[in-house]
């Protein structure tokens, strides 16, 4: 069991809805950020990080829950699947730097949680090392 | 044998006529030549120990483990722009494409009539060349192992009139597998970690993983040695202590870290930390109607340098879905609907031999740094133009649509849009910038006036005090260091074999 610092307590459910929304179940391929406890490894991925970053980022997740509020009148973690997916779309064509900036971070954190799984990647077709057979000179 | 945090119960004292702070491409290939000459050679590399066995060649276990703080360091300026950097033992060549460039001829006759560094002409350094390039089997490998990314790639180019080629490599008998940035899962990459320094423990040089380089010791304007820390991998935090007593003492922390650890030490120069250059990066993906599944083969196989004389070269790259998703737009069904077509992306690189330069402020913490970097508007355009035309590229090669990497216009849909895409004014933090190769921060030059060492790679200001990384290396190259940065350590080592024999 991963002993939460940065993730504990509300920042890792912002943090686990954004992912949600991100990624959902269903779809294109079936499963989403909600079938897999992709806390942990962005907890594990945001330790590695620098102690600025990492004060950042509740900064960051807290944006957003709070933010969408003005958008949409509800917190973020409130707000309907479709509702937090156009709240996040309307984040990453943002023409403000740092809301572009924020959303591209929490995409990032999100998607190399979720595709480090070898079962998702598969989904979408990759196996990891593929090696020829043959070698180069 | 490498020494790591488990080998570590004590305090540690140590001494030896050379010791070299950094494993990477600097030091470790001074550390071998000096060794190799019969001196004692104590190296010390502040990350840890990975090889073939313990790595999986995957981005997060990757990145985490071996990347500098996760691989989240980032110059700001009027954008945020992530520079790479490894923390392990072979530094970045461990986490590199293996990509290798000599130095330019033109870059090193600049350097003569800027900096007035005559020694450094190609005919002098050519026999430098050779022997990096023999001793990390610098080869060009067959189209085979370079994978449909770059077989699309050369499609395009070929219809369009441009001249695309096999990059060359340092690996040994490679397959392929396309784990380079996350270290070669099958040591195939010749990355200094599996070239030299195993070459320099068998001559006789003592290695020290987890252990940080933290004081200089300085009487008389003269190196004495260093002090440093044993760290726990776990927790970051001190240990034990080190204290390596030498004749000479080779910082090799790279252009990110020299600069800082020197003015922690009080070196003072006015160069130290300025004249920064990285490469600004951009990356460009396409969707295709075939399937290229680009991450079977090597991730920079191929390069187009019909733009050279522009300041740009474009360069293959290919990631896991893990990194490359991310960059691609999309929220939710959008998002997912575009990932399942990821067997069908090809993407490349453009890189820019850039002419804004930074700065590399001390941190606050120990091993921290603040860089600072603006691109000027004359990067910004070549930058624009090699995405541009990338994307004509993959538009003659068949591409249904094209991710820019740009926000103000992410989608390409038709090469008529490739002209419109030129037309509109971009802001440097438009772009989805990447750094690969941070140099100049303590460059070379024949005065202290021009630069903080000389010829030999000595410092103006400390005696016995030298500098082999890519900090030394005066301005962007517009090609990928690590051949330059090898060359240069090579050639300060022998210089400092032949001053202490």
């Amino acid at each position: 069991m991963i002993n939460y610092k940065i993730l504990k307590g509300r920042n890792g459910e912002i943090l686990h809805a954004i992912m949600n929304t991100i990624i959902p179940q269903g779809g294109p391929f079936k499963s989403g950020a909600g079938d897999y406890d992709l806390l942990q490894t962005a907890e594990l991925i945001l330790k590695s990080f620098d102690k600025i970053t990492r004060l950042i980022i509740p900064m960051m997740l807290k944006y957003i829950q709070y933010s969408s509020f003005f958008k949409k009148g509800k917190t973020f973690t409130k707000l309907s699947l479709d509702k937090a997916s156009q709240y996040l779309e309307s984040m990453e064509k943002s023409r403000f730097y740092y809301r572009r900036s924020i959303i591209f971070f929490l995409k990032f954190l999100t998607v190399s949680s979720f595709f480090d799984i070898d079962e998702t990647a598969l989904q979408i077709g990759y196996s990891h090392g593929n090696c020829f057979d043959k070698k180069g000179l | 044998m490498i020494k790591q945090f488990k080998d570590y119960n004590s305090d540690i004292k140590e001494f030896c006529d050379v010791c070299v702070i950094g494993s990477g491409a600097g030091g470790a290939v001074a550390a071998k030549e000096i060794a190799e000459k019969g001196f004692s050679v104590v190296l010390l590399e502040e990350g840890g120990h990975h090889t073939s066995k313990t790595w999986s060649g995957k981005p997060l276990k990757g990145t985490i483990e071996m990347y500098r703080n996760g691989g989240s360091t980032l110059s700001i300026g009027n954008a945020f722009i992530p520079i790479t950097l490894g923390k392990c033992i072979g530094g970045t060549t461990t986490i590199n494409s293996a990509t290798c460039f000599r130095t330019p001829e033109y870059i090193l006759k600049k350097w003569q009539k800027d900096l007035g560094l005559e020694n450094l002409t190609y005919k002098n350094l050519e026999h430098y060349f050779l022997r990096v390039e023999k001793e990390i089997n610098v080869t060009e490998l067959s189209w085979d192992i370079l994978g449909n990314a770059a077989k699309v790639v050369k499609r395009g180019a070929d219809r369009l009139g441009l001249k695309c080629r096999p990059l060359k490599h340092n690996v040994r008998d490679c397959r392929g597998c396309g784990t380079c940035q996350f270290g070669c899962i099958e040591n195939a990459k010749q990355s200094t970690d599996v070239s030299y320094i195993p070459k320099a423990i068998k001559a006789g040089a003592r290695v020290y993983a987890h252990c940080r380089a933290d004081k200089l010791k300085i009487s008389n304007k003269t190196v004495k040695g260093v002090t440093g820390s044993l760290i726990n991998p776990e927790t970051g935090k001190s240990v034990f202590s080190i204290t390596v007593n030498a004749k000479i003492v080779i910082v090799s922390c790279g252009s990110l870290l020299t600069p800082p650890f020197l003015k922690k030490n009080r070196i003072r120069n006015r160069h130290i930390g300025r004249h920064l250059q990285i490469h600004p990066a951009g990356r460009v993906a396409a969707l295709m109607d075939e399937k290229v599944e680009g991450w079977k083969g090597v991730s920079q196989g191929v390069y187009i340098h019909d733009f050279q004389n522009e300041g740009i070269i474009l360069e293959g790259i290919f990631l896991h879905p893990s990194l490359m998703l991310a960059t691609l737009p999309g929220i939710g069904n959008e998002f997912k609907e575009l990932a399942t077509q990821y067997p069908n992306i090809a993407a490349f690189g453009v890189m820019v031999h850039d002419s804004s330069t930074g700065r590399v402020l001390k941190g606050f913490s120990p091993g921290s740094f603040l860089a600072i970097y603006n691109m000027k508007r004359t990067d910004i355009k070549k930058l624009k133009k090699g995405i541009a035309e990338t994307s004509r590229i993959f538009f003659a090669a068949g591409a249904k649509k094209v991710f820019t990497g740009v926000s103000k216009y992410p989608i390409l849909n038709s090469i008529d849009d490739v002209d419109k895409f030129l037309k509109i004014k971009i802001k440097p933090n438009n772009f989805e910038i990447l750094a690969f190769h941070p140099l100049g921060t303590c460059r070379m030059a024949a005065t202290s006036k021009d630069g903080v060492v000389d010829q030999n790679g000595e410092s103006f200001e400390i005696k016995n005090l030298y500098i082999a990384d890519g900090s030394v290396v005066p301005t962007s190259l517009g090609v990928n260091p690590q051949i330059t940065i090898m060359t240069l350590a090579t050639m300060i080592a022998e210089g400092i074999t032949k001053k202490i024999a």
